[in-house]
């Protein structure tokens, strides 16, 4: 394309995204069409991808496509492997693409739908899509290492350590607060929670026929088990109107739980074969089919959007989750705008498989910018929700009232009308017996979803059909994590007692397995029942846990990447890194001191504390909020100490006090360029 | 200019061109797509396995592939 055509349209892409920013901004009082986010985000992810993260490929990490990357010098078949950038990018796309860009935005939308979007646009292009390329090119300059290695090779021994019990904790608590996700969109639910037992069926008898009737065709098989999948949802529907079957599982929450403990841990010491293999394969079957399916939906059907772009709950006020919107708004959503999570897998597998260093650029930066549309995607779907119907969906009973007729009263004192009857109206279209008080995110995702889709696809005779397929598509994401999350913790628990006592880092020693096994779901079943115990409804305190945690990581991870980007002499560059470090240093910090320390008891945990001791309530409410207090603590301290040592590493190394050797693998010519190339 | 281009020997209208050029993208688009699903389903690096261990596709050589994938997928974080 000539260059003058090329700088017209991207003066035109810039122009248009400007325009679109602008309506989201700064539009009142009238609805505005979704399509508008859709067309602010495109255009905004456009312009970064071609100029900020080309400078950032220039510039400040110099990638060189003559220089071989591991896949291509380690190759084994195995681990290493060069593979087609498209390939990898839906690999690492996969990877990255869990519950959270779609819980953490809804949650979010309760200050409306303009703070959440803005930092989701913002934070992806400045923030995570930087982070995600940067640690993915590091870790491809050193063999393929991960996080914690880079983090004990180029800052310290503190760091290394740091790394780990932040991974660690990071795992315990994001197992408890969406098995609690899961618990909330399933409790009293036949329909669903049928559904979802007979995933677990579904995904043995998918492994048996994996490996006994077609060896090796798991696409084959993942398409059978989707089809037994949606068999499950039409299935649901008829026990949930057959009341021998719906009152067997018509399920409370404290049941719920035990059953998704007792779950975690077979899950966790079952062969991998038998349950785990299987049900990720069907998992991210369902996951990258509505994904696609939901985006384009909402290009086609283009629907408005009915929350305001600002609600009253802008003071921290909130019902979802209590907080102003610096720095909850940015805690709350982490995965759709910066995840320290993504630096495990942009340092885990991912790097093994990139073919040339300038793809780093496009499966690192350009698979973030997927996962952020994705969380615009939820944003749209929490939106197009009537305010009062997203209040009364995502309130605690302990908020807003028990009685029906008693939370529509308060929900509508906030200026958001709601009658009891329409809400009784909309679970009977979704097929549940209630929608009040059903926190999460996942329930008032799934009816925004059922909404988008039922007003054209099959019309409201199958909205019933569109929620639960919604609900089984989040609840087996999330139990997919759980069984995955519970394992890689037992192997990191087993890493570690190993240097205690040898046997118990044996990962096959039945002993070390049943053992490290039931401390990690103990761990995560802790905070799963301490939510459902909340009387604030458990998402109030392990969300913003969970985000602080995410994003503490996300601090570690630039800290790496600050440090080796002063090591390799480009410290007039520092600021890519740097501006989003300080960002979420300001965020995590501010957040982690209001959790612990605000006079409010619905923010601060100890004064939620005390509030509970005055009031003579269960000791063990208190014991978790003194727990919850003690654990944010000593995270902020923990990675205080990891910035503090890096930035006295960066200060040495510019004073010229220490030297500035980084651990990168020594420079081999490529020979894969020229040999495609014949 | 002209309207018709040539290729392998033979004169394409310029719509022939434009439809061989689609059907061309249209299939490398698919190509890649199915490559990319074969790869997070496991099947390529079971082919791999297979090319590598010099074996047919069997239940034990299935089997085998698993044990030995099964152990690096157990200890890969699935992220939020």
């Amino acid at each position: 394309m000539p260059r003058i055509l090329r700088v017209l349209l991207w003066i035109a892409v810039s122009l248009l995204g400007a325009l679109a920013l602008a309506t989201v901004a700064l539009h009142r009082g009238e609805q505005i069409n979704a399509l508008w986010l859709v067309v602010a985000a495109v255009c905004t992810y456009a312009v970064g991808y071609r100029f900020y993260s080309s400078f950032i490929s220039a510039k400040v990490l110099a990638l060189d496509p003559l220089r071989a990357t591991p896949a291509e010098r380690l190759e084994n078949g195995r681990d290493f492997i060069p593979t087609n950038k498209w390939v990898v990018f839906g690999h690492h796309f996969a990877a990255i693409a869990g519950p959270g860009p779609l819980v953490g935005p809804v949650l979010a939308a309760q200050f409306g739908y303009l703070p959440g979007t803005l930092w989701i646009i913002a934070g992806a292009v400045l923030g995570g899509c930087v982070q995600d390329f940067v640690i993915l090119l590091f870790s491809v300059r050193r063999d393929g290492k991960s996080l914690t290695e880079m983090a004990k090779s180029e800052i310290g021994r503190v760091g290394g350590f740091v790394a780990y019990v932040a991974v660690l904790s990071i795992i315990v608590i994001l197992l408890g607060a969406t098995a609690l996700i899961v618990v909330n969109a399933l409790k009293a639910s036949p329909w669903g929670t049928f559904t979802i037992a007979m995933t677990m069926p579904i995904a043995v008898l998918m492994g048996f026929y994996l490996r006994r009737i077609r060896p090796g065709k798991v696409l084959e098989t993942s398409l059978l088990g989707f089809v037994l999948v949606l068999a499950a949802i039409f299935g649901g529907q008829w026990v949930s109107q057959t009341p021998f079957w719906a009152a067997i599982f018509t399920l409370t929450a404290p049941t719920l739980a035990i059953l998704i403990i007792v779950y975690g841990f077979a899950a966790s010491s079952l062969p991998v074969w038998l349950l785990l293999a299987p049900r990720d394969y069907l998992s991210t079957f369902v996951k990258l089919g509505t994904i696609s399916l939901l985006a384009i939906g909402i290009v086609v059907l283009r629907p408005s959007l009915h929350m305001p772009p600002l609600t009253r709950f802008a003071d921290g006020s909130g019902p979802v989750f209590a907080g102003t919107i610096f720095p909850f708004a940015f805690i709350t959503i982490a995965c759709g705008a910066i995840s320290g999570f993504h630096s495990l897998i942009s340092s885990g597998t991912t790097p093994k498989l990139i073919r040339h260093e300038p793809e780093t650029r496009f499966v690192g930066y350009g698979g973030m910018m997927a996962e952020s549309m994705v969380a615009i995607m939820a944003m749209i779907a929490a939106s197009v929700l009537q305010p009062g119907v997203y209040f009364a969906i995502n309130s605690p009973a302990g908020i807003v009232g028990q009685a029906p007729e008693v939370a529509a009263t308060t929900i509508s004192s906030w200026g958001f009308p709601l009658t009891a009857a329409q809400m009784a109206t909309l679970a009977h279209a979704v097929g549940e017996q209630t929608l009040f008080n059903r926190t999460g995110g996942a329930p008032a995702f799934a009816v925004g979803m059922a909404q988008i889709f039922s007003n054209t696809l099959g019309g409201q005779a199958v909205m019933a059909l569109w929620y639960h397929f919604a609900i089984m598509f989040e609840a087996l994401f999330i139990l997919t994590i759980i069984d995955a999350g519970t394992r890689v913790g037992r192997f990191m628990l087993q890493d570690a007692l190993g240097h205690i006592w040898k046997p118990l880092g044996r990962t096959s020693w039945y002993p070390s397995i049943l053992f490290t096994s039931a401390l990690i779901v103990a761990a995560w079943g802790n905070f799963l029942w301490q939510g459902i115990k909340d009387p604030l409804g458990g998402i109030n305190s392990l969300w913003p846990l969970f985000g602080i945690c995410n994003q503490l990581l996300a601090t570690v991870a630039l800290c790496v990447a600050t440090t080796i980007i002063v090591k390799n002499a480009r410290v007039r560059y520092v600021f890519v890194t740097l501006i989003p470090l300080c960002w979420l240093v300001a965020v995590t910090f501010t957040a982690s001191w209001h959790k612990v320390l605000d006079s409010n008891p619905r923010v601060g945990f100890l004064a939620h504390a005390r509030q509970l001791a005055a009031a003579g309530a269960n000791p063990r409410l208190i014991f978790n909020d003194r727990l919850d207090a003690a654990i944010t603590s000593v995270l902020v301290v923990m990675v205080a100490t990891i910035l503090i040592e890096s930035t006295l590493v960066c200060a040495r190394i510019i004073s010229g006090t220490q030297s500035a050797a980084t651990k990168e693998a020594p420079f081999v010519m490529t020979r894969l360029a020229a040999e495609e190339q014949l | 200019m002209t309207n018709n281009s040539r290729c392998d020997g033979r004169i394409l209208s310029s719509s022939q061109a434009k439809r061989g050029a689609i059907v061309s993208l249209l299939s490398r688009v698919a190509r890649i797509i199915t490559a990319t699903l074969r790869e997070i389903f496991d099947e390529s690096a079971y082919q791999r396995f297979l090319e590598r261990s010099n074996l047919q596709s069997t239940r034990s050589a299935f089997a085998i592939f698993q044990r030995e994938n099964d152990q690096a997928k157990s200890r890969r974080p699935r992220c939020c």
